[in-house]
């Protein structure tokens, strides 16, 4: 064996700057920047698993948890509450290893919230008192949002004896901006106010970023308001007589505008970045049959797609199901809807979770041009809160559907949803302000 | 194959660089090939590459791994301004994917850090993806077990800490 000659300056320089070499082969003495680089492309369940292997590991994970590193392509899970745990835990069924995990929630109590939406890694909740908060099940960071009592067509009830007792729920006269006076109000309780104030709620990034927009849409007449992380109060969004009878809403990132979609296939594009909300139609159906709930959803290429569900009643009427979903392409130059029969060979998610597309190259677990779908129908969800929740997948080629319920899980409540764990990119932040 | 690389001459890429080996075994390798390497790279640059170059923590039969793999890819260096004598893509591919997926834990681990130490970005990548793939869906207790580490916390120290991250496993 030939010895490193001292002859050679080079063999020595790279003599000196070489880590020791390591006596017989350790993975737990992997250091420590390699085994980050490798956890930023894991997945949640899987850091928080290396983090408890070894000592030398766990120095590892603590450090890429502080530096909030992991996936930037989280693999799709359905949290839900199973039975058989505590109240305050959330269980994660992930689609990619088609494990449970179960991560215990700040309080409330998961089991006493109502998930109206995900997105960036956080659920969108709303508690008992139907206040809005933002929870990361990664870093436990929640971020609670003004009242409901601040959305325009909201106030708190008082009942004969002058005590609060819920919520009053006002109609509004489109031209006139304002409550309309002919219309009694509809009394809600606390709880019940969530129902109606959250049908869908998108956020514009990260919560704790510092600079996030959240838009809910709500009753009555599905209406659009927003706010910002850290503002006091909702914004209504009334600049024409237009804007309400709303099924779904995106936000865009590239232009910085959110989408909503009407009951009629109407496309509004909304720019909530200035001091007050400007409104542009991007299609105008020329529709009024409204018989489907309808998703509007970005696909990668950044076209607009619009997809149409219809429901039917199965078993002796106890199952609400999905009959058919229907994708269509906005063609934004003809001004009229395409019908798509392939997506790309992706897979779309669809549900109270921000809609996103995922590459089956990257999930192989997932069926290509598979529309998955839970249940978001607030009507539904509210008259039969403790029933039968669909959890499926439909095929847009043959127009079947595979059902997805992990076996043996209670999935009711709350109403389960698609979510992607991810730490947040303000992640920093939040440590050093705690 | 190395003759295919050789061919693809860049910026004199033709002259050719000795790699040694830990245990002393040399391998002849054209400019272009050795500068995936961004260490061998910088070395080039600053001319200081004339004696050979000693990588002392580099095994020989790691090496062979490493040259196979930059001779495999020097075609992709080259091909930015000539697409005519790249490797195809799909022979590159396969290549890469018979590659990774022969690897096993010694030898996987010591390319990781030669992967590492010689600074070659794609082969780090793909190394790191197959580390991960290997730690994907896995309790703490199989990730053990896949990568034969021994478990050196206390009962006490490791209940703490399933119990501080809140996230708790099916096994």
């Amino acid at each position: 064996m030939e010895q490193v000659s001292s002859s050679s300056v080079t063999g020595e320089l790279l003599e000196q700057e070489a880590p020791p070499s390591t006596p017989g082969l350790d993975w737990s003495q992997l250091p420590a920047d390699l085994l980050i680089r490798i956890l930023g492309t894991l997945d949640i369940p899987d850091i928080f698993s290396s983090g408890v292997v070894c000592r030398s590991w766990h120095a590892s994970y603590l450090e890429a948890r502080r530096l909030g590193i992991c996936s930037n392509n989280p693999g799709p899970c359905l949290v839900f509450s199973s039975s058989d745990r505590d109240p305050s835990v959330a269980t994660l069924h992930s689609l990619t290893t088609r494990k449970d995990y179960y991560v215990t929630m700040p309080d409330p109590p998961f089991r006493t919230r109502y998930i109206v939406g995900s997105s960036h890694g956080w659920l969108i909740t709303a508690d008992e008192r139907s206040n809005l908060l933002l929870v990361n099940p990664a870093t436990q960071a929640q971020i609670a949002m003004p009242p409901p009592e601040t959305i325009a067509n909201v106030k708190i009830r008082c009942n004969g004896e002058g005590m609060l007792d819920g919520y009053d729920l006002f109609t509004m006269d489109m031209s006139s901006r304002d409550f309309d006076d002919e219309a009694e109000p509809i009394d809600l309780s606390w709880e019940e106010g969530r129902f109606y104030f959250y049908m869908r709620v998108v956020l514009s990034a990260d919560p704790s970023s510092g600079n996030c927009t959240v838009m809910i849409l709500h009753l009555l007449h599905n209406l659009l308001s927003f706010a910002r992380v850290g503002a006091t109060h909702w914004t209504w969004i009334n600049v024409n007589e237009l804007c309400w009878n709303y099924h779904d809403v995106l936000y865009n990132d590239d232009d910085r505008l959110f989408y909503a979609i009407r009951g009629n296939g109407d496309v509004h594009a909304i720019n909530t970045n200035g001091p007050s909300p400007i409104l542009r139609v991007v299609l105008d159906a020329k529709n009024s049959l409204i018989n489907c709930a309808k998703y509007i959803v970005l696909s990668e290429s950044g076209d607009l797609l619009q997809v149409w569900r219809y429901y039917h009643y199965v078993n002796n009427n106890k199952e609400r199901r999905t009959r058919e979903l229907v994708v269509y392409k906005v063609d934004l130059v003809e001004h009229k809807l395409v019908e798509l029969k392939d997506i790309e060979g992706h897979a779309l998610f669809i549900g109270f979770n921000s809609s996103f597309f995922l590459r089956v190259e990257d999930f192989p677990m997932l069926t290509p041009n598979s529309v998955y779908c839970t249940d978001d129908t607030v009507h539904y969800i509210y008259h039969s809160r403790f029933g039968f929740r669909e959890v499926s997948a439909f095929h847009l080629e043959n127009s079947s559907f595979t059902d997805l319920v992990p076996i043996g899980s209670r999935l009711n409540w709350p109403p389960p949803a698609w979510f992607r764990p991810s730490y947040s990119e303000g992640t920093l932040c939040h440590n050093s302000e705690d | 194959m190395a003759a295919a690389a050789a061919e693809a001459t860049i910026d004199g890429g033709g002259k050719m660089i000795i790699l040694i080996s830990a245990d002393g075994k040399r391998f002849e390798v054209t400019e272009a090939v050795a500068s995936q390497s961004q260490l061998i790279s910088n070395m080039i640059e600053d001319d200081c590459t004339e004696n050979g170059v000693r990588l002392p923590n580099v095994d020989g039969d790691i090496l062979t791994m490493v040259v196979d793999y930059c001779n495999m890819h020097a075609g992709d260096a080259a091909a930015d301004g000539d697409t005519t004598k790249a490797s195809s893509t799909e022979e590159l591919k396969k290549f890469d994917a018979e590659l990774v997926q022969a690897l096993e834990n010694p030898v996987l681990f010591k390319l990781i850090l030669a992967a590492n130490f010689l600074n070659i970005k794609s082969l780090l990548d793909m190394t790191c993806q197959r580390v991960a793939d290997m730690m994907s869906g896995k309790t703490p207790e199989q990730m053990r077990e896949t990568f034969s580490i021994e478990n050196d916390f206390t009962p006490e120290e490791e209940a703490a800490i399933r119990q501080e991250n809140a996230w708790a496993f099916d096994d």
